[in-house]
């Protein structure tokens, strides 16, 4: 609703990704071919805490929490469509993140090797 | 995508809708049911401040409005502003979000800028000054009705003397009300004596209502002794403790988040008044005018928003200021119920004002009112308009669509008025206004320690050393200071 009172074309989506995919498509080619702005509002939900410094439990129930992280993930809903358009499975799933897992040890047992400010 | 916010008071906020709906209904359809009579109803939606079948010749503007729509994706053009532009796949497909509930559509479609139909402009009394046909509105008594006349007519008389008198260099600064009275009279007069007031700068009218004297106006532009602000603002900048008119300060729409939070402090006496604020088109580009719509919405403030569209922000006119349909769509945005009205219908702003502020108080809730209108003066003493919009423009909102001669008509019809009345009162205006120049002119200046008064409740010491200083250094050079300034 905030768009119109700018004079801006607006539209809403969230935590489904080719919505999103399609919405920022769309907008993006209206936004360079029609030299004009576009507004989208994703509506979604902060699964996590605020940041390390928040305790979010302490102004939201935990089960409003949960439901959002289990039945409306975005992660788990993507999986389900590209499984079911035959393009990933549970084999690719386990690589993938023992691969992520691997890389995340190496980055942390060599600490700002690559800064470039500190001399060697 | 629509959504409907709903927070724990927001709940009750639904509840009230629906009852507000049905007592206020006649009123709220007062502007669709008289839309045909809109006073914008001549101009092309595209153009509301300039008619090219009135102008013939004039160089086309460009249109406030872009129209084209990309193939792939056409977003829809809104029949009206209420319209649900939520298509649900399925009854149940909704998603339970936070921000309240919202239904679903497969179908990908924006919302189009701005609505193919503008808001209508509620209006009670046509250019002739009759009461337009099956128009709802608040009755005005006889008393009522020619003191908001008379006050308009004093403020056009004030306008054109003090200008001259700018122009002679007998005052520094003027800023005229030109085309703009009946928004500032007829607001006045809807509201009561303990509303809180926060101008911008083009609403003395309002203070006059309340009982500022025109000695005390021309008190403040000479800035002398009698000044209530003791000199230390440039003319036009009024404030009045007495009649509750916040003090005018330069920087625009800084006085719209002062006045909800003004607002929230007498909801919170549980006073039976709200704060009202003016603001001009060009103010609702501010981010403070943001942050007071939203703050508004979200602390259930009783303020009124009165915003002056009179189609130009000094020579910036309202297409380089928004691409919006005006003002009215952005109370929606905040989730603050909104009204437009034909701001040259001293009746129609009457009317709005009247109500709106009734809305705040009882449902303690902001109001936003876009009052259409036109700003027939130069911006100020400082502008000449001519250089940058066309007199033949001028002329039309100056003599076909003024404000004054449109009510005088109405007050006549109804055998309130005269001639003879008219004479009377223009007359009497002038000599008032003209004695009291010459006692502002004779009056002395405030005293030089009036520069350090006030800047905090106690002068600090670094303060009081200053006057010292400045004082040892007049004594040193008494012929460089100003005689009729008192040491």
């Amino acid at each position: 609703m905030k768009g119109q009172a700018y004079g801006v074309r607006s539209i809403g989506d969230g935590n489904d990704a080719p919505a999103i995919y399609s919405a920022i498509q769309a907008a993006r080619q209206m936004a360079i071919t029609e030299e004009r702005p576009i507004l989208i509002e994703a509506l979604t939900y902060r699964v996590g805490h605020h940041t390390t410094s928040d305790d979010s439990t302490k102004y939201r129930p935990a089960n409003e929490i949960e439901w959002w992280r289990l039945t409306r993930d975005p992660v788990a809903r993507f999986r389900k469509w590209i499984e079911k358009n035959g393009w990933w499975n549970d084999m690719a799933e386990s690589q993938l993140i023992n691969n992520l897992r691997q890389q995340a040890r190496y980055t942390s047992l060599n600490p700002l090797i690559d800064d470039n400010w500190i001399p060697f | 995508m629509a959504s409907w916010l709903l927070g724990r008071s927001s709940r009750i906020l639904i509840h009230q809708h629906h009852h507000l709906h049905k007592k206020y209904l006649p009123f709220l359809l007062g502007p669709f049911l008289n839309h045909n009579n809109s006073s914008c109803s001549s101009f092309p939606s595209t153009e509301p401040f300039r008619c090219r079948d009135a102008f013939p010749g004039k160089n086309s503007s460009p249109t406030l409005f872009r129209f084209s729509r990309h193939e792939s994706t056409k977003a829809e053009a809104q029949l009206e502003l209420e319209q649900d532009v939520a298509t649900e796949d399925e009854p149940n497909q909704v998603i339970d979000f936070p921000g309240g509930k919202v239904g679903f559509t497969s179908e990908m479609r924006f919302i189009s800028e701005s609505p193919e139909k503008r808001v209508p402009c509620y209006r009670v009394l046509d250019d002739n000054g009759e009461i337009v046909k099956y128009s709802n509105y608040v009755q005005v008594s006889k008393e009522m009705g020619v003191k908001m006349y008379s006050d308009m007519v004093t403020l056009q008389t004030m306008d054109n003397i003090f200008y001259e008198v700018q122009r002679q260099g007998r005052i520094s600064f003027y800023l005229t009300q030109m085309g703009e009275e009946a928004v500032n009279i007829a607001s006045a007069a809807a509201l009561a004596p303990d509303d809180i007031i926060l101008p911008q700068y083009r609403e003395p009218g309002v203070l006059l209502w309340r009982g500022f004297t025109l000695q005390q106006f021309v008190h403040q532009c000479f800035g002398n002794t009698h000044d209530f602000g003791k000199g230390r603002q440039m003319p036009i900048h009024y404030g009045s403790n007495q009649h509750n008119y916040f003090t005018v300060s330069s920087p625009i729409a800084t006085q719209l988040p002062q006045a909800v939070g003004a607002a929230y402090s007498l909801k919170m006496d549980g006073k039976s008044a709200c704060a009202v604020t003016f603001c001009g088109d060009g103010a609702t580009s501010e981010g403070d005018f943001h942050a007071a719509m939203n703050f508004a919405a979200v602390m259930e403030a009783p303020v009124v928003f009165i915003c002056r569209n009179n189609g130009w922000a000094i020579s910036t006119p309202v297409e380089d200021q928004f691409r919006s349909d005006g003002i009215v769509v952005k109370g929606k945005a905040y989730g603050i119920w909104s009204i437009r009205v034909d701001g040259n219908d001293a009746l129609a702003v009457y009317s709005a004002v009247h109500t709106a502020r009734e809305i705040a108080i009882k449902e303690k809730r902001p109001v936003l009112i876009e009052a259409l209108t036109y700003r027939v003066g130069h911006h100020s003493t400082s502008d000449d308009s001519t250089k940058y919009r066309g007199t033949d423009e001028i002329e039309y909102w100056k003599m076909a669509r003024n404000p004054v001669n449109r009510f005088k008509r109405w007050v006549e019809r109804n055998g309130w008025w005269s001639d003879k009345d008219e004479l009377e009162l223009r007359s009497s205006v002038r000599k008032q206004l003209m004695h009291a120049i010459q006692v502002a002119e004779k009056a002395q200046k405030p005293p030089l320690q009036d520069l350090f008064n006030d800047v905090y409740d106690q002068i600090p010491s670094n303060l009081q050393e200053q006057e010292r200083l400045i004082r040892k250094t007049i004594e040193k050079h008494p012929k460089d200071y100003p005689s009729d300034v008192p040491l």
